[in-house]
C-alpha cells in the first residue's frame, strides 16, 4: 500500500517538477530582450555607441507644425508628449531608430510616424561622434500612462542584447498640459522652436 | 582502475590513498553501487513486469496519436462557422478590434488632393483598436477583398482620417480611424458591393522556430459584406 502510494507521490511531485519548469524557463524574447541602462532627465546617459541627454518636456492636446507658412495641426485622441534633447555618436556616424515611451502599465507606444519631414526629428538626424546634435521626439499617449512612464531609446529594436537608454522625464515633465503647442522651423544649433498658445 | 567506475561494473571495489582522487572516485563508486543495489537489487524486474510497461507505454503514445489525429480530421472537417457581418459591426480578431464603416467610390483620394490623371478609388473606413501592448502597424495586412475578385489589384493604402495622409502604426487603446484606399483598375467593372475578409491573429508566446513571443496568422475571423456608396458623377 505504502508503495503505491510513494509512487503516486514520486510521479505527482514529477509533474509538477515538469510544470515548474516549463513555465519559468525564460524564453528567447527574455532572454535577448535589450539590456537597459537607466538615467534621469538633465544629465547625459550613455551606451556603448552613443549618449544622449533629455533637457525638456512638452504635453500638449494638439500640436501644430508651420512650415513655410503652411499650417498643419495634428490632433490625437490621447495627449502629446514633447521631449527635447540630444544625441551624441561616441564611435560612427548613426541614426537612432527605435524610441519608445513605456508607460507606467507596461504598454509600449512607439515614436510618432506623422511628422515625417520635420527638421530636428529623431530619425531624421543623423549622430556623428563628438558633434552633439539637438534632437525632438513627439509620442502620442493616452494621459494616464504619461506619469510613471520611461523614455526607451536604442540604436535598432532589431539588434538582439543591444543596449537601450531607460530615461526617467518625470523631472521636466509639466504639472498640465497645454491645449496646443505650435512647433516653428528656426535658423541655428536647434531647428524648432516651441511657441506656447 | 577507473574502468570500473565508468562502466558501472560493481563486482570491482575501487579504493586509492586517503585524499587522492582515486580515493574520492572509489567512495563515489561504492555509493552508487549501494544505491543500484538497493533500488534495483532488490527487486529484479521479471520479463513479465518488463513486457507489461512496454505495453502500457505503446498503447498509451498511441491512444494519444490516434486521439489527436482524429480531433486535427474533425475539425478540418467540421471548421468553426466564419461569422457573416454587415457595417458598423465590430470584429475581434484577436489583436485588433475592427469595425467597418463605410465603403464609396470615388476619384478624390482621402488626401483630398485629385490625381492629375484621372482615377477610381474603392475607399472602405474603418475604426481599429490595438489591444496588443505595443504600436503596430500590422492592421494593413487585415483587410481584403474576396468578392469581387479583381485580378492583379493593387495593395491599398491606408490613410489615417485624422491627417487626411498615410497611416504609420496605431497605438494600443488608442482607436483610430482610418481608410483602406484601392486604386480601382480602369478596365475593371465597378462593384456595388463588396465583401471583405477580415483576418484573425493569435498571439504565441513561444513561436514555432525560436521561441520568441509574436503575433501570427490565423485564418479568417469574420466576413464583412455590405453595399458600396458612389460619388456622382464619376469619369
Amino acid at each position: 500500500m505504502s508503495r503505491v502510494l510513494g509512487m503516486a507521490l514520486a510521479l505527482v511531485l514529477a509533474a509538477a517538477a515538469l510544470y515548474g519548469m516549463q513555465h519559468s524557463t525564460p524564453g528567447y524574447g527574455d532572454i535577448t530582450s535589450p539590456i537597459a541602462i537607466d538615467g534621469k532627465a538633465g544629465e547625459r546617459v550613455e551606451e556603448d555607441t552613443f549618449a544622449f541627454g533629455v533637457a525638456r518636456a512638452h504635453l500638449a492636446r494638439s500640436l501644430r507644425t508651420e512650415n513655410f507658412g503652411k499650417v498643419k495641426e495634428y490632433t490625437t485622441s490621447g495627449v502629446w508628449l514633447l521631449v527635447e534633447g540630444a544625441g551624441v555618436a561616441k564611435v560612427e556616424s548613426l541614426t537612432l531608430t527605435s524610441a519608445e515611451w513605456l508607460g507606467p502599465t507596461g504598454i509600449r507606444y512607439a515614436l510618432s510616424q506623422r511628422f515625417s519631414n520635420q527638421p530636428g526629428y529623431l530619425v531624421n538626424e543623423r549622430l556623428d561622434p563628438g558633434l552633439p546634435t539637438p534632437l525632438l521626439l513627439a509620442f502620442e499617449v493616452p494621459e494616464k500612462e504619461v506619469a510613471g512612464g520611461r523614455l526607451l531609446l536604442a540604436r535598432s529594436a532589431l539588434i538582439p542584447l543591444d543596449e537601450q537608454l531607460r530615461i526617467d522625464i518625470a523631472g521636466v515633465l509639466p504639472n498640465s498640459v497645454s491645449p496646443s503647442l505650435t512647433i516653428l522651423r528656426s535658423e541655428g544649433d536647434i531647428r524648432w522652436a516651441i511657441r506656447r498658445e | 582502475m577507473t574502468a570500473a567506475w565508468w562502466s558501472g561494473n560493481c563486482s570491482e571495489k575501487l579504493s586509492g590513498a586517503a585524499g587522492t582522487r582515486s580515493a574520492r572516485i572509489g567512495a563515489l563508486h561504492a555509493l552508487s553501487c549501494r544505491a543500484k543495489r538497493e533500488v534495483v537489487g532488490k527487486q529484479p524486474f521479471s520479463l513479465k513486469q518488463r513486457i507489461y510497461a512496454l505495453l502500457i507505454a505503446g498503447l498509451g503514445g498511441t491512444t494519444a496519436a490516434a486521439v489527436s489525429f482524429a480531433m486535427s480530421v474533425y475539425e478540418a472537417a467540421n471548421p468553426d462557422p466564419i461569422p457573416v457581418l454587415s457595417a458598423n459591426e465590430t470584429v475581434d480578431t484577436g489583436r485588433w478590434l475592427v469595425t467597418i464603416r463605410d465603403a464609396r467610390i470615388g476619384d478624390i483620394p482621402p488626401t483630398g488632393t485629385k490625381p492629375f490623371e484621372p482615377k477610381r478609388f474603392l475607399m472602405v473606413e474603418m475604426d481599429l483598436d490595438n489591444r496588443s501592448a505595443g504600436t503596430s502597424n500590422a492592421f494593413q495586412e487585415l483587410v481584403a477583398i474576396a468578392e469581387p475578385a479583381v485580378e492583379g489589384l493593387p495593395r491599398p493604402t491606408y490613410y489615417l482620417a485624422r491627417d487626411r495622409w498615410i497611416a504609420g502604426g496605431i497605438n494600443p487603446n488608442m482607436s483610430e480611424r482610418v481608410i483602406a484606399t484601392w486604386e480601382w483598375p480602369r478596365d475593371k467593372p465597378l462593384p456595388s458591393e463588396v465583401r471583405l475578409t477580415v483576418a484573425g491573429q493569435i498571439y504565441k508566446p513561444r513561436d514555432n522556430l525560436y521561441g520568441s513571443p509574436g503575433w501570427f496568422r490565423n485564418g479568417t475571423a469574420a466576413v464583412v459584406v455590405m453595399p458600396v456608396g458612389r460619388k456622382e458623377p464619376l469619369l
